[in-house]
């Protein structure tokens, strides 16, 4: 598969296309890390994390690739890992002893939403997600989920988030997350 | 329009920009309002988390190949180095001057006094010894044309115990053998010397634990200041599951399985031991 293909195919929302990459360009794009002193985990980490940046440009048709896909997501590697060091350096050692963590509450909050999400049917979730994350519009929706027409994933689309919603708002009572 | 309206038109980019400028406005001087909105941000930070982390997953369940900071070896240098390690078992073997017992399958023996030197979990040379020994066990059906294979088949000569039925039994060798030993690429499950792809993560920022370590749904956390590229995992597969340790600044650690919650590194001290571990470390590196 050449470059213009894996790109069109990652344009059309195919993961796998997306997979064949990652592996292509992993030990590249990890030893930039690797060298510059990260760790194998931090250089696997920092290359998925690019990955999901560049997938989410392609999908949402953002993305007017004018160089190869490699020195792309090679820049933004380097990005990512240029302000992993620079918050490491902003740690002095006090902040170190106490490093911000998320809060109980708000780390309780986020897991009752991912509940809620995963209680949801598959089309509903996938809906939402190629939506919200993907930036997929109502027409790419519909040809990927086989909806009728675009004002049916709008449709879809606006009573997935309602019932979502509804459940986050049902648990979030219960745990005495609402004022 | 209705605050939960307004706030989807809002995130769905449906607002003009003087419609949004007065929504963010409202937000400050609407406390029910603000609710809402940091409800709904919550949530769709939510989907977008959801499926970040899916993507990510599929990325982490593809075989890379050469992972984590242990080394990857293929199994051209696997064979010599098990054949290595065989004839490092035999010649042990030979000075210790064990007996042949006739009730005893030699291999056994030989793994025996090998685990003197490895934690009993270990079955690294008793796979290897078994594999390679049947293998001069039915030289006759198949065809062995690596020299560690063939060394050892002189040696089993001198061994009449070795050609016991017993020794077939537990090992499922197919007629494909050398094929199953030498995998076209990468490791097979079956590897006795499988250098570990285990998942690692290294956290600095515990105070509490500054030489630790935890294993937690299959990965392996190191508590403290550990150098990046200074230290190995090394891993044996035994048929009690996998033995794990760690090589770090010319010391070994034992890292058990078992370890869920946060505990300290231990030292492995015995020399029979450390000497076992050196020499694959070495073998491998070569």
């Amino acid at each position: 598969m050449n470059e213009k293909d894996l790109f069109d195919k990652i344009c059309k929302g195919d993961e796998r296309a997306l997979e064949v990459l990652y592996k292509k360009y992993y030990r590249m794009m990890t030893q930039m890390v690797i060298k510059n002193s990260g760790s194998e985990q931090e250089a696997k980490d920092i290359y998925q994390e690019a990955l999901v940046v560049f997938w989410q440009k392609s999908v949402s048709g953002n993305l007017v690739l004018t160089s190869k896909i490699s020195t792309y997501i090679y820049s933004i590697c380097q990005n990512l890992w240029r302000k992993e060091l620079d918050r490491k350096k902003r740690l002095s050692s006090e902040e170190r002893d106490s490093p911000e963590f998320p809060t109980h509450d708000q780390e309780e909050r986020a897991k009752l939403i991912n509940e809620c999400i995963n209680q949801m049917g598959d089309t509903c979730r996938k809906v939402l997600m190629y939506y919200y994350f993907d930036g997929l519009s109502m027409q790419d929706i519909a040809d990927k989920l086989g909806f009728a027409n675009t004002n049916t994933a709008k449709t879809k689309k606006y009573k997935c988030k309602q019932k979502l919603d509804e459940l986050v708002k049902t648990l979030y009572s219960e745990k005495d997350f609402l004022d | 329009m209705k605050n939960s309206e307004l706030i989807n038109a809002y995130f769905d980019g449906e607002l003009s920009e003087i419609e949004k400028e007065s929504f963010i406005k409202n937000l400050d001087q609407d406390p029910i309002l603000k609710q809402e909105f940091n409800l709904q941000s919550q949530i769709i930070e939510g989907i977008k988390s959801t499926r970040k982390a899916e993507l990510i997953a599929r990325l982490d369940a593809v075989s890379i190949g050469t992972s984590g900071t242990t080394q990857h070896l293929n199994w051209g240098k696997m064979s010599v180095i098990g054949g290595v390690v065989l004839l490092g078992i035999l010649t042990y073997y030979n000075l210790q001057n064990t007996q042949t017992e006739t009730t005893q399958v030699a291999p056994k023996e030989v793994s025996e006094s090998i685990d003197s030197l490895i934690p009993s979990e270990s079955v690294l040379s008793e796979v290897d010894v078994n594999k390679y020994e049947n293998e001069s066990v039915s030289a006759d059906d198949q065809k062995v044309s690596k020299p560690a294979v063939k060394a050892q088949e002189k040696v089993a000569i001198q061994k009449p115990d070795i050609n016991k039925p017993e020794l077939v039994e537990p090992l499922e060798i197919e007629s494909d053998e050398e094929s199953e030993l030498i995998p076209e690429s990468g490791f097979a499950d079956e590897s006795p010397i499988k250098l570990s792809n285990i998942d690692i993560e290294v956290d600095n920022s515990k105070k509490r634990y500054s030489f630790h370590y935890q294993i937690k749904e299959g990965k392996l956390f190191l508590f403290g200041d550990f150098d990046k590229g200074l230290y190995e995992i090394l891993e044996f597969n035994s048929s009690e599951g996998k033995i794990l340790y760690l090589y770090y600044k010319q010391s070994y650690y034992d890292l058990k399985q078992s370890a869920s919650e946060i505990t300290a590194l231990k030292e492995i001290s015995e020399p029979a031991l450390i000497n076992k571990l050196e020499n694959v470390r070495k073998d491998i590196k070569n």
